[in-house]
């Protein structure tokens, strides 16, 4: 990971960073704070990561998971600072890949956005 | 959602925003900076229940400690998504020992609401121990993941001659696509990522 910083960019406003108590972190002013991620994805392994000259804070993959028996779930990969990955296990399909980050600790995460398995950089981006 | 479940939701929605509302003060001395790395001491600084502090407070986090703080953050879950119910949400060990979510439905209204729950849940439990422990496993060296596929690729003798890790990690990371000398995103990039599947 690097350590350069998210880009953040004035706006007005004030923090509404429910959920994410990072209180200590909280700017005054309001700011839209945008990072990069990308996705590499096939049937069998979907990963978020982070692009590396936009670091985000906090980056999750989603995928649903289809079972031979007919059961379904979503599948959240743990949170990382550098990617997240949800697999696949013999006999289960993957499908639905999406990922969301977090630019910064003092913000929200952003919305989850779709993914396919063609790589592809997707900005995040919230207010703090 | 039930209406105890809405009252708990915001009654902890409301103990959230009090820590993180607006400020009148423009730069209160005593902040940190808005962090987009995770550090232990960023963490210590900003713990917001007495499990992260006393997880924290040795300076790293036990897997113990990590698996504790992913059943806080089941038990919060619970309440809105209670166990046998429909959609109900669980926890599940990796053999690579990281623990990943699952919610019993792929209905967006579901997703939506897990998230929403998510937020407020993960605030005191996950958000700092789990996030540290996964970057300690996935990535202990903190080597970037462009970096890690590159030493996959080279291992398998894809790499041409002179092509170095920062060349493939600006390729990686182009806006348009790079397939000249390697595609940084075909089939053997896709087959080492598949290839860091636990077990």
């Amino acid at each position: 990971m690097t350590t350069s910083r998210a880009r953040i960019t004035a706006a007005a406003g004030c923090l509404l960073g429910i959920g994410v108590a990072f209180a200590a972190a909280v700017p005054a002013s309001a700011a839209t704070a945008t990072c990069e991620a990308r996705n590499t994805t096939s049937s069998s392994v979907h990963t978020l990561t982070e692009d590396s000259s936009e670091t985000c804070y906090r980056v999750q993959a989603r995928a649903e998971r289809y079972y031979s028996s007919g059961a379904h779930e979503t599948a959240y990969g743990p949170s990382g600072s550098v990617n997240s990955t949800v697999y696949a296990t013999p006999g289960v399909s993957l499908s639905a890949y999406a990922g969301r980050a977090q630019p910064v600790s003092s913000g929200p995460w952003d919305s989850y956005v779709s993914f396919t398995t063609t790589s592809t950089t997707k900005t995040f981006s919230v207010t703090v | 959602m039930k209406s105890q479940s809405v009252a708990m939701l915001v009654a902890t929605l409301v103990v959230a925003t009090s820590v993180v509302g607006c400020t009148s003060d423009p730069e209160p001395s005593t902040s940190l900076p808005p962090a987009d790395v995770l550090t232990v001491e960023f963490a210590k600084e900003n713990a917001t229940s007495d499990f992260e502090r006393e997880a924290l407070a040795d300076g790293e986090v036990s897997h113990a400690e990590y698996v504790e703080a992913n059943q806080l953050w089941l038990d919060c879950m619970e309440q809105e998504f209670p166990p046998g119910g429909n959609p109900s949400v669980g926890v599940r060990e990796r053999s690579d020992g990281l623990i990943e979510y699952y919610l019993t439905s792929v209905s967006a209204d579901d997703q939506d609401r897990f998230d929403q729950w998510n937020s407020t849940c993960e605030v005191g439990t996950t958000a700092l121990v789990a996030t540290l422990y996964n970057d300690s496993v996935t990535n202990p060296t903190e080597e970037p993941f462009e970096a890690i596929i590159f030493a996959c690729l080279e291992g398998k003798g894809l790499i041409p001659d002179g092509y170095t890790v920062e060349d493939f990690t600006r390729d990686f990371n182009s806006e348009t696509p790079v397939t000249d000398p390697i595609d940084p995103h075909g089939p053997e990039t896709v087959k080492c990522n598949d290839e860091r599947a636990p077990g």
